[in-house]
């Protein structure tokens, strides 16, 4: 029987709540700590929940150094580790995997970070990898299955990307920055083609195929033809976009190039 | 209760081509569940590739068995689909919370062992168990705090909740080293309150030493104090499926097949053996 006066033990609840603070809420005062947790000769209450709390923090920033490793090496441990501290204060962790942890990151480092413009556009650029590594498989068009298709309906061929793609538009400068960096784990070395002349933002396209992630700049009207795709269209629509600023034979010419390019990368849907 | 694999290895990425290439004399593989749960990807590719030649386990970190937030219905279609894609030997994960508020802390944070406690893990365990249409067994985490109005010891209430809920324990043995430890315990003695028949499965790790604290960090070659308290277990339970467990500063594969042979030395030395030296 609990002594008359004694303090209500807390509800599993309470302890929870409790110690979660003590762990996400940074530096705890002792009392409270004390009152929950028991510390002994080996260690007090408080070295007992630093542990968790030194814990909690060095996995989060190790995971997000794996999900943008570039931006990691750029920023260097130190600031990087603030970066990630900081970040996980207004973006705790709500999913059950760590995979999704730095979705918010690229967004808010916008209002929250002071460094290089690059900085952020990495940030997209590499969550953009990181989040479609898992995305489904698919079975991609093939050459044999365009040439296969009937000339007189070819207006009609079922242009799609594939799911495990992203669009990104980063600040200029942005992919020939993640071409200079290198980290551990990195294959040769993949250029994302000629830079952006000039400060306007650039955009590109990042998909998978098999085990690999590739990205690469696109112009503005690719970038509106990819647009579409991830949609889903269809060949002549892609045509028909472009006559606005281009001749008919141009407009063809121009999406006939994209479907080679797109077929090649291993951009598009199965039909 | 639960099959006897053999010796096993976690599946780490590191090793993902070695082992799928080379097919290397493992019995059976453990891998995160929360790592294939996409449906696509190098690492479902992976996993059908090494299920094909190996019987699998799924091993969790995010049930969050203990939680007073309600069970993720997310997470937990996640893991049926991914079971019943598998077709593990079993299914694990730990006895411990590490999400409140909706906040994941992605850790493995200590219960504290209450008659409240049990009776709410209890009931969970019976809830995963009847979604996921199998029993799970239920691993005893490190732990480097303990609450002050715990009336339980921690062996007591696993062995506990195995028997309520009727589900197994995975005996993590550098756990209950580390542990013990930690807390000023008797690690012997933690396993004698264990239930033999509800032991389905042995971890074995490294530990690094910080202060006075040991820290479960799996980055390192199992300790012969480990190893020691393993051929107890041996001795107590008997033959079971083991694994090693080595998450950071991974080493090459042959690393991990000298510390199975470790492990097949150490169960001889359990199950009646003399100690001899083993040849790495």
């Amino acid at each position: 029987m609990r002594p008359e006066g004694a303090a209500r033990p807390p509800t599993l609840a309470a302890a929870q709540s409790a110690l979660l603070s003590f762990i996400t809420g940074g530096a705890p005062a002792t009392e409270p700590c004390e009152q929950l947790i028991a510390g002994d000769d080996r260690a007090s209450a408080g070295a007992r929940i630093a542990v968790y709390a030194h814990m909690y923090r060095a996995r989060l920033a190790e995971a997000l150094t794996s999900q943008f490793p570039r931006l990691a090496r750029t920023l260097g441990p130190e600031t990087f580790g603030q970066l990630a501290a900081r970040y996980a204060e207004d973006h705790p962790s709500r999913h059950a995997s760590l995979r999704f942890l730095g979705q918010h990151l690229p967004g808010w480092m916008v209002a929250n970070h002071d460094g290089a413009p690059t900085d952020v556009g990495l940030a997209g650029l590499e969550w953009a990898r990181a989040d479609i590594f898992d995305l489904v498989d698919e079975p991609t068009l093939t050459a044999d299955a365009v040439r296969a298709w009937a000339p007189a309906r070819f207006a009609e061929l079922p242009v799609r990307l594939i799911e495990a793609h992203r669009l990104v538009t980063v600040p200029a400068g942005t992919a020939a920055r993640w071409d200079t960096l290198v980290v551990e784990g990195d294959g040769e070395g993949e250029a994302s083609g000629p830079g952006a002349a000039g400060t306007a933002p650039e955009s590109l396209v990042v998909w998978r195929e098999d085990a690999a992630v590739y990205h690469r700049l696109v112009d503005g009207d690719e970038l509106l033809a990819l647009e579409l795709a991830a949609r889903g269209t269809a060949f002549g629509a892609l045509c028909e976009g472009l006559l606005s600023t281009h001749q008919e034979a141009d407009a063809v010419t121009k999406a006939y190039g994209w479907l080679s390019t797109w077929l090649g990368d291993g951009l598009l849907r199965a039909a | 209760m639960f099959p006897h694999l053999g010796r096993g290895l976690g599946l780490r990425c590191e090793h993902y081509r070695h082992v799928v290439d080379t097919r290397p004399n493992v019995d059976w593989f453990e891998v995160i569940s929360e790592n294939f749960m996409g449906p696509g990807g190098n690492p479902r590719r992976v996993l059908e590739a090494v299920r094909r030649d190996y019987p699998v386990v799924l091993h969790g970190v995010s049930l969050s068995i203990a939680s007073t937030d309600a069970l993720d219905d997310g997470y937990l279609d996640a893991l049926a689909s991914l079971s019943r894609d598998v077709e593990p030997a079993w299914v694990s994960d730990h006895l411990c919370w590490g999400r409140a508020h909706g906040i994941n802390t992605h850790d493995l944070l200590p219960v504290p062992y209450t008659e409240e406690a049990l009776g709410h893990v209890v009931r969970r365990v019976d809830a995963v168990q009847t979604r996921l249409g199998r029993r799970i067994l239920l691993e005893n985490p490190s732990s480097y705090l303990r609450f002050r109005h715990a009336d339980m010891a921690e062996p007591v209430f696993l062995a506990e909740v195995a028997r309520r809920a009727d589900c197994g324990i995975l005996l993590d043995v550098n756990n209950v080293f580390v542990t013990a430890h930690n807390h000023g315990l008797d690690p012997s003695a933690y396993l004698a309150v264990l239930p033999a028949e509800r032991v389905g499965q042995i971890h074995l790790a490294g530990h690094t030493i910080e202060g006075p604290l040991l820290i479960d960090t799996h980055d390192q070659p199992v300790r012969t104090e480990v190893w020691q308290l393993y051929a107890e277990a041996i001795a107590r339970f008997g033959p079971r499926s083991t694994m090693i467990e080595w998450d950071a500063s991974v080493p090459a594969f042959e690393e991990l097949e000298r510390e199975l042979d470790r492990a097949a030395h150490w169960a001889w030395v359990g199950l009646g053996g003399r100690e001899r030296r083993h040849a790495a």
